[in-house]
């Protein structure tokens, strides 16, 4: 037994949540060395085969030529990204607040989830990229569009995993609030909100990616500025390295993005640990 | 003469059924002295569970009564006269023991209680012999460690009567006969009126004063028994003649010598 693992079981023995380790770091690390070597191979394949076969750049870039576009407009692609992203985070922001909202307006009022619960459901087979048009012709190439998309197409996860949450606390512990007068805003509160939160966050996660897809076809149904508006551009201009280069400014963006909620997440999941399926 | 703590006449309990209603409970009459250890004993779906229930006041009877010191069993819960505790421990697993024990207490009396709800919590702890784990997660304690604690949660609102679900079926045998054993030790230093559901027969037998055993289809209690064992009760109380006989005689209504199933 090695060390840290020996500090870590003191630390649990005496009650206290041991401290992360840094063989933890030192796993996840090892842990992320094959997806890197495997992206770099793919990277260098990519490179290899444009050249061998002596593809247009028209046709696609190749990693070396989109490096170099990003060193060249690294400023329109910076003042693009800081456009999007605050179309992303608020229009995240936005769903997060409306699907969590919904989700507790229904869970409280069980005539509404009857009434208004299967309509939600019934709104997500419209194919909701469809609206950027609408939206664009109703509230024009500003911000209001973009996030409205956004709100349309990432409240939805939010709404059904909180909602999911809200009902999966403990039958017994209800019946306990319930038998000494609990008001149903200490219920809400004191439990059905905490043990939702993990169910919340499984939410968050995949509106943070709907959040990116809802603001770059926003982008593409009208707009003067942004990541999305770049990429249209650039491929009318038949300007493929610039494409490629907000490409891949978009997808670090996500990947960011995604990461920062990751990190959220595992906060809040110290302050409110999952139950143990026994306890 | 003992006073009469909890007062059940002709309960009735019908459920609508798929095809049929179903009748759970068919006229139970059960009067529970204050203070004694009773028991309700029966096979699964004998409505056990549901008569606990409707004598909490958490369920209202199709037809009947439920007096608890002479008031209806549903003014009694909300006079905080009626402790629970269920087959699982219930716990919020991100509260500590301590804040577990004085969360009721807290919901119950708000901000202001909050520090007179811990001392309690803290006492309530060392009763149940858990006052070295107060800081410990749900997550950190065994299962007999957290029903201790959900005892202890139970007792902090200082019930008259306490109910009791099965509360020791998640658990081990050997955890299960140390649990048996210490709310017998709690029973005895907190003096209240308890009602255990149980389909153990030799846990019956060794913490009751008294056994109402229960069929089921429909509901009803086939046979009130009292034992007459000595207290306090210890492990040699299971090495007691009688222990045996009236172990003996349970099973022997329970289970018909024979049958089959």
């Amino acid at each position: 037994m090695s060390a840290e693992q020996m500090t870590a079981r003191a630390g649990a023995a005496a009650g206290r949540r041991p401290a992360p380790r840094p063989s933890a770091l030192r796993r996840r690390i090892s842990a992320l060395w094959p997806p890197v070597l495997l992206a770099a191979i793919i990277v260098a394949a990519w490179e290899l085969i444009v050249d061998v076969f002596d593809i247009s750049e028209l046709t696609i870039a190749k990693p070396s030529a989109i490096v170099s576009e990003i060193g060249e407009m690294s400023s329109l692609l910076f003042d693009a990204t800081w456009i999007t992203t605050q179309e992303i985070v608020y229009g995240f922001l936005l769903s997060a607040v409306v699907g969590a909202l919904l989700a507790l307006v229904v869970a409280r009022f069980a005539w509404l989830d009857r009434a208004l619960y299967p309509l939600v459901v019934l709104f997500q087979n419209v194919p909701k990229v469809a609206l950027a048009p609408i939206f664009i012709l109703w509230f024009g190439y500003g911000l209001t569009p973009k996030l409205l998309l956004v709100v349309v197409i990432a409240f939805f996860p939010v709404t059904v995993n909180m909602r999911a949450g809200l009902a999966a606390a403990d039958q017994d512990l209800l019946l306990l609030m319930r038998s000494v007068g609990a008001s149903r805003w200490q219920v809400l509160s004191k439990i059905q909100i905490p043990t939702s939160l993990p169910y919340l966050f499984a939410g968050l996660r995949i509106a943070i990616t709907f959040s990116v897809i809802g603001a770059i076809v926003a982008e593409f149904a009208g707009a003067q500025e942004g990541l999305g508006y770049l990429i249209q551009y650039g491929s009318t201009q038949l300007d493929t390295p610039l494409v490629f280069a907000a490409l891949t400014f978009v997808s670090v963006l996500g990947l960011v993005l995604y990461y920062a909620l990751a990190g959220l997440e595992w906060l809040v999941q110290r302050r409110f640990p999952l139950p143990r399926a026994d306890v | 003469m003992t006073p009469t703590a909890i007062s059940a006449r002709s309960i009735e309990m019908v459920f609508a059924g798929r095809e049929e209603p179903q009748v759970v409970l068919d006229g139970v009459d059960l009067d529970v002295p204050a203070g004694r250890f009773v028991t309700l004993l029966g096979p699964s779906g004998c409505g056990k569970s549901t008569l606990l229930k409707i004598i909490g006041g958490l369920l209202a009877p199709t037809s009947g009564t439920v007096e608890i010191g002479g008031r209806p069993a549903a003014e009694a819960i909300k006079a905080r006269e009626i402790g629970l505790v269920f087959q699982r421990p219930a716990l919020l697993p991100w509260k500590s023991a301590l804040a577990n024990v004085a969360f009721i207490n807290e919901i119950i009396g708000g901000r202001a209680a909050r520090a007179e709800a811990l001392e309690r919590a803290e006492e309530m702890l060392e009763l149940v012999g858990l006052g070295h784990a107060k800081h410990k997660l749900p997550s950190e304690l065994s299962g007999g460690m957290a029903q201790r604690v959900s005892i202890a949660r139970a007792l902090a609102m200082d019930p008259d009567i306490l109910l009791m679900d099965e509360p020791f079926g998640a658990l081990d045998a050997i955890t299960r006969d140390r649990m048996n054993a210490s709310l017998l030790d709690i029973w005895a230093k907190t003096s209240k009126t308890i009602v255990f559901v149980t389909h153990s027969i030799s846990e019956a037998v060794f913490l009751s004063d008294e056994v109402h055993v229960m069929e089921a289809h429909p509901g009803r209690i086939a046979e009130s028994l009292t034992i007459d064992l000595p207290r306090p009760r210890t492990p040699e109380t299971l090495e007691h003649p009688r222990f045996g006989e009236l172990e003996r005689h349970l099973r022997q209504g329970l289970v018909p010598a024979g049958a089959a199933a």
